[in-house]
């Protein structure tokens, strides 16, 4: 069965099938039936992916190897291992909910509007699954055009300005992603992940790779302070564009540091763990407080995301400070949270901003104080939303809660002071997301319009409904995502707490 | 005696020189236009098959050389004669007068950018380099009194063109006669033995002689700041003539460039390798920086242009094999890319609608959207994005540029590569973002450039994804 090249399926079946998508023109009926059948088909092959992996290894699986352009040093190498294979599956299950709810979000060019979305769960995954720095660099630049059109012809009236945005800020930091590469391919000789793990490389040199892929990591995450782009991006993006923003793309610049920067270059991320702990902090903390300020429930929700994908952060470098303080089961701990974090925060702000879509649909406003009392006219929205709303809080129980108490409990251990601010989260997310909660959904309805909404039904409800069922799976049982993770994360904190230096 | 003078290697000029007579012969005496246009790709067919049959060890002689590089630039100036005459088809027969006139002169263009491609003696370059741009100059200004465009634009550009074109062949020649005054020798190789053991008398003359090579080089490029009449020409001349002077020359100089900054003039490094950095990076950071503010889409294109060349002299900065490879590279996929994308602006023409300004491509994709996407290939190609091949040109020069310990010109390359990027998705936003303006468009476009463009939008992909494709052939 592992003869199966099940990730290449993965990757290729969703870009051929946007080719046939594109190729229905106004057909959209066929159009759809084939985007439904690609995600299905995805689902099921993510049942053998998962069942064959062998949950006690840390080695890569599913691996893939083909000659590429041999006169470079460039393989066309996948594989997975206990850290990417719930980010694949993430991609898979995020990507199957858009395109149940397609129908009742878009209604013009729907062909093209599935075919980028099918782009671009085959070019997701083939960032997490790519085992060679340029077929990493390909697919992750490959994510910008479709996200481009994506936001540009479907988005909201500032689309223009937050596209562009969006796709220059992001081509900026991968130009020094690529020279990094570059360079990299040239001391390895090679443009293999494994290769360039082994070499040996001195700091100064280190310090310098590690600039160029900071660069890029940290404007995907986003981090403070160059993050500007994405409440734009966010906010204009149609609902479906701003799922996958939130649920994926920024899970792609954190797994660049997870896969690059500390198996690769482990001295310097050691000499930059208190910087990057300090920006994450500035994430939670001050990007908590900015979006207690927004009147715009996209852009609430966005800046949340940014500060929730803070936390990722904190716990991947953070294992450098608790490293030195404590047993080294706390700097896996932290490492799981991180992924955790990861998975559950796509369920937070990404199933925040799909139902924010379905109301969107509705009723064209934005602005919080233009809602009030939806509870009232959209109950099983209003529960769905609800738990949306607690994973985002970080309630135990639900998704968000897990990955959040890993981090503070691990940063605990190295830092009082740090966790105490970290914690801070669980103040500040509280105060944003359950007063934007209690202004939209609670109250009187004063708004004659919101008076006029219709409840969900059908297809839309149970999209909603598998996101809440999965927000609680994951809360009550997170083993579910980690039981693979367990061993490759300890293999990945051995690696990034090892020295490389000549 | 003869084929001293005269090696078998040549055989595909000479089928070519006699193609071009030919059609002359077909032109003053045919009714027909399309039988033109039919001769006309004939013989760049011939020529190639020609190209593709002489082995390259068919003799050299003392001013003639056929390598394997040469047959591969050879080819790609004939592909790009051929695109130009593939996707204007429309353009040519449409012309009741002058219709064979501009297959003649497309046709004698391209022959001298092959004997520039492979000549080993300066007068031989000179001829050839003569060959390659009078023909332009004419081209440019042929449709001048045509009804479909305003004349002054078509006379202003050949003008300056002519003027600018003129200057650079004067400057070529005045350094080649100052080469000759301090070596005393006129063919490549023996001048390249006198340059590396050159007595310090003669050093000046040669130094100025070089310098004056490398400004009429830079000016045939567009480079920074010989880059004047570029933005004029490419506005003022019609589409086709453009989609030529934007591949074609370019194509020949490099040849040029190889035999030149790769082969005689390599004792002489230390004098034009800090002026080739200094054309290039001016040439990145102007043309990335003016075209940002164009409204007019030729002009961008022109403006981007100025940038590429300035990218591309960086390949010759490096004066290593990889560097040579690197440049053939990047000046073939961008023969490409740029055929793509005038040739769909002609489509977009033929179909009835401008394609001047910007603006006129607004809503392109509801209107149009195969063009529309063809055109966005060509442009992300043109802004390195991935997985287009533009990308892999990029690339391997940045590859080139790291390897030589020149990781600052590679971080140039690449911020200025952002700069670039903006006014790239600027016009793809106009296509896709806006609305479309009033008008109908008639397709009717010849069924060859429809699948020839078909083709072509695919080869971007299909080299951009497998490189290995053409770079084994370098």
């Amino acid at each position: 069965m592992t003869e199966i090249p099940m990730l290449s399926l993965l990757i290729w079946l969703p870009l051929l099938t946007a080719l046939a998508v594109v190729a229905c023109g106004e057909r959209v009926q066929i159009a759809q039936r084939l985007a439904l059948g690609c995600a299905v088909i995805s689902l099921l092959l993510c049942w053998p992916l998962v069942q064959q992996f062998d949950m006690s290894s840390a080695v890569f699986q599913w691996t893939e190897l083909l000659s590429w352009l041999p006169s470079w040093g460039a393989q066309y190498a996948l594989g997975v291992d206990g850290i990417t294979l719930p980010l694949v599956v993430l991609t898979v299950v995020v990507h199957g909910i858009i395109v149940l709810t397609t129908p009742h979000l878009v209604k013009k060019q729907v062909a093209q509007y599935l075919a980028a979305f099918l782009a671009l769960q085959g070019l997701t995954i083939g960032v997490f699954c790519a085992l060679d720095t340029l077929l990493f660099y390909f697919f992750w630049e490959g994510m910008l055009i479709p996200m481009y059109l994506c936001i540009g012809i479907w988005g909201g009236e500032g689309r223009n300005y937050a596209s562009v945005k969006f796709f220059l800020y992001t081509f900026f930091g991968s130009a020094l992603l690529l020279i990094a590469i570059v360079y990299l391919g040239m001391q390895a000789n090679s443009f293999a992940w494994q290769a360039q793990v082994v070499q040996a490389l001195p700091l100064s040199v280190q310090k310098w790779l590690f600039v160029g892929f900071f660069l890029a990591f940290a404007i995907k995450v986003p981090m403070w302070p160059v993050h500007t782009w994405l409440p734009d991006a966010h906010t204009e993006a149609p609902a479906a564009g701003s799922v996958v923003l939130a649920a994926l793309m920024l899970k792609v610049g954190a797994y660049g540091f997870f896969r690059f920067c500390l198996p690769i270059l482990p001295d310097a991320s050691r000499f930059f763990a208190t910087p990057m702990i300090i920006l994450s902090l500035i994430a939670v903390v001050y990007i908590g407080l900015v979006a207690l300020a927004q009147k715009d429930m996209k852009r609430l929700i966005a800046y949340s995301s940014v500060a929730h994908m803070g936390f990722v952060t904190l716990g991947c470098f953070g294992i450098y400070l608790i490293s030195a303080q404590a047993n080294v089961m706390y700097s896996q701990l932290a490492m799981e949270g991180a992924l955790m974090q990861m998975v559950a925060h796509a369920f937070g702000s990404g199933a925040m901003f799909l139902a924010f879509g379905l109301l969107y649909e509705r009723y064209h406003t934005r602005q919080i104080d233009q809602f009030g009392g939806i509870a009232k006219v959209m109950p099983i929205f209003t529960a769905c939303f609800m738990v949306f709303a607690l994973t985002n809080v970080g309630l135990p129980g639900t998704a968000g809660f897990v990955g959040e108490f890993s981090v503070i409990l691990s940063v605990f251990q190295a830092n009082g002071h740090l966790a105490a601010l970290a914690g801070l989260t669980l103040v500040l997310g509280a105060s944003y997301t359950l007063w934007m909660f209690k202004r939209v959904f609670y109250g009187p309805v004063d708004n004659k319009q919101v008076a006029t909404l219709v409840d969900v039904s059908g297809l839309e409800q149970a999209a909603l409904f598998i996101l809440v069922a999965l927000i609680f799976m994951l809360g009550l049982y997170p083993e579910v995502v980690l039981k693979p993770a367990h061993p490759a994360v300890a293999h990945l904190v051995q690696q990034a707490l090892a020295s490389k230096v000549i | 005696m003869l084929f001293d003078l005269f090696p078998l290697s040549m055989l595909p000029e000479a089928l070519l020189g006699f193609g071009v007579l030919a059609t002359v012969l077909t032109g003053a005496f045919s009714k027909k236009r399309q039988v033109v246009w039919w001769q006309a790709l004939l013989v760049v067919c011939i020529g190639l098959i020609a190209l593709w049959t002489v082995d390259t060890s068919w003799g050299v002689s003392a001013h003639w050389i056929y390598d394997k590089t040469a047959q591969l630039l050879k080819t790609g100036a004939a592909l790009s004669v051929f695109f130009v005459l593939i996707y204007s088809q429309s353009w040519i027969e449409s012309d009741p007068y002058l219709y064979h006139e501009s297959t003649v002169l497309m046709l004698a263009s391209l022959l001298g950018a092959w004997v520039l491609i492979s000549a080993q003696h300066i007068l031989t370059m000179f001829v050839g380099f003569e060959l390659m741009s009078l023909p332009l100059y004419a081209l440019v200004a042929i449709r001048a009194r045509a009804q479909d465009q305003a004349s002054g634009e078509g006379v202003e550009a050949a003008i300056k063109y002519f003027i600018t074109g003129g200057l650079a062949s004067a400057c070529l020649l005045f350094g080649l006669s100052l080469l000759f005054g301090a070596t005393g020798e006129m063919a490549y190789q023996p001048m390249l033995q006198a340059l590396a053991n050159l007595p310090a008398s003669q050093f000046h003359g040669a130094v100025v002689g070089v310098i004056l090579v490398v400004v009429s080089v830079a000016f045939k490029f567009g480079l920074v700041p010989f880059h004047m009449w570029v933005p004029d020409v490419y506005e003022g001349a019609p589409l086709p003539v453009t989609l030529l002077i934007a591949t074609l020359p370019k194509i020949a100089l490099v040849g040029l460039c190889l035999r030149l900054f790769g082969g005689v003039f390599m004792p002489l490094v230390q004098v034009w390798q800090p002026i080739l950095i200094a054309l290039g990076v001016l040439s990145m950071l102007l043309g990335n920086g003016v075209a940002l503010l164009q409204t007019n889409i030729r002009r961008l294109i022109g403006y981007s242009s100025i940038a590429h060349m300035g990218v591309l002299i960086l390949a010759f900065v490096l004066a290593n094999q990889q560097g040579w490879q690197v440049a053939v590279f990047y000046v073939l996929i961008y023969m490409l890319t740029t055929a793509l994308l005038f040739g769909s602006l002609l489509q977009l023409r033929v179909a009835g609608a401008r394609c001047d300004a910007i603006k006129d491509l607004s809503g392109l994709s509801r209107v149009y959207g195969g063009l529309a996407w063809l055109l966005l290939l060509a442009l992300f190609s043109l802004a390195g994005v991935p997985p287009i091949v533009g990308f892999i040109a990029k690339f391997s020069l940045l590859k080139a540029l790291v390897a030589s310990h020149h990781v600052w010109l590679a971080v140039i390359t690449v911020l200025m590569a952002c700069v670039g990027c903006f006014y790239y998705i600027k016009v793809v936003k106009v296509m896709y973002f806006d609305a479309p303006e009033e008008g109908v468009l008639i397709n009717c476009t010849p069924v060859a450039s429809q699948w020839c463009l078909r083709v072509h939008g695919v080869a971007l992909i299909v080299i951009g994804v497998m490189p290995a494709l053409l770079l084994s052939w370098i």
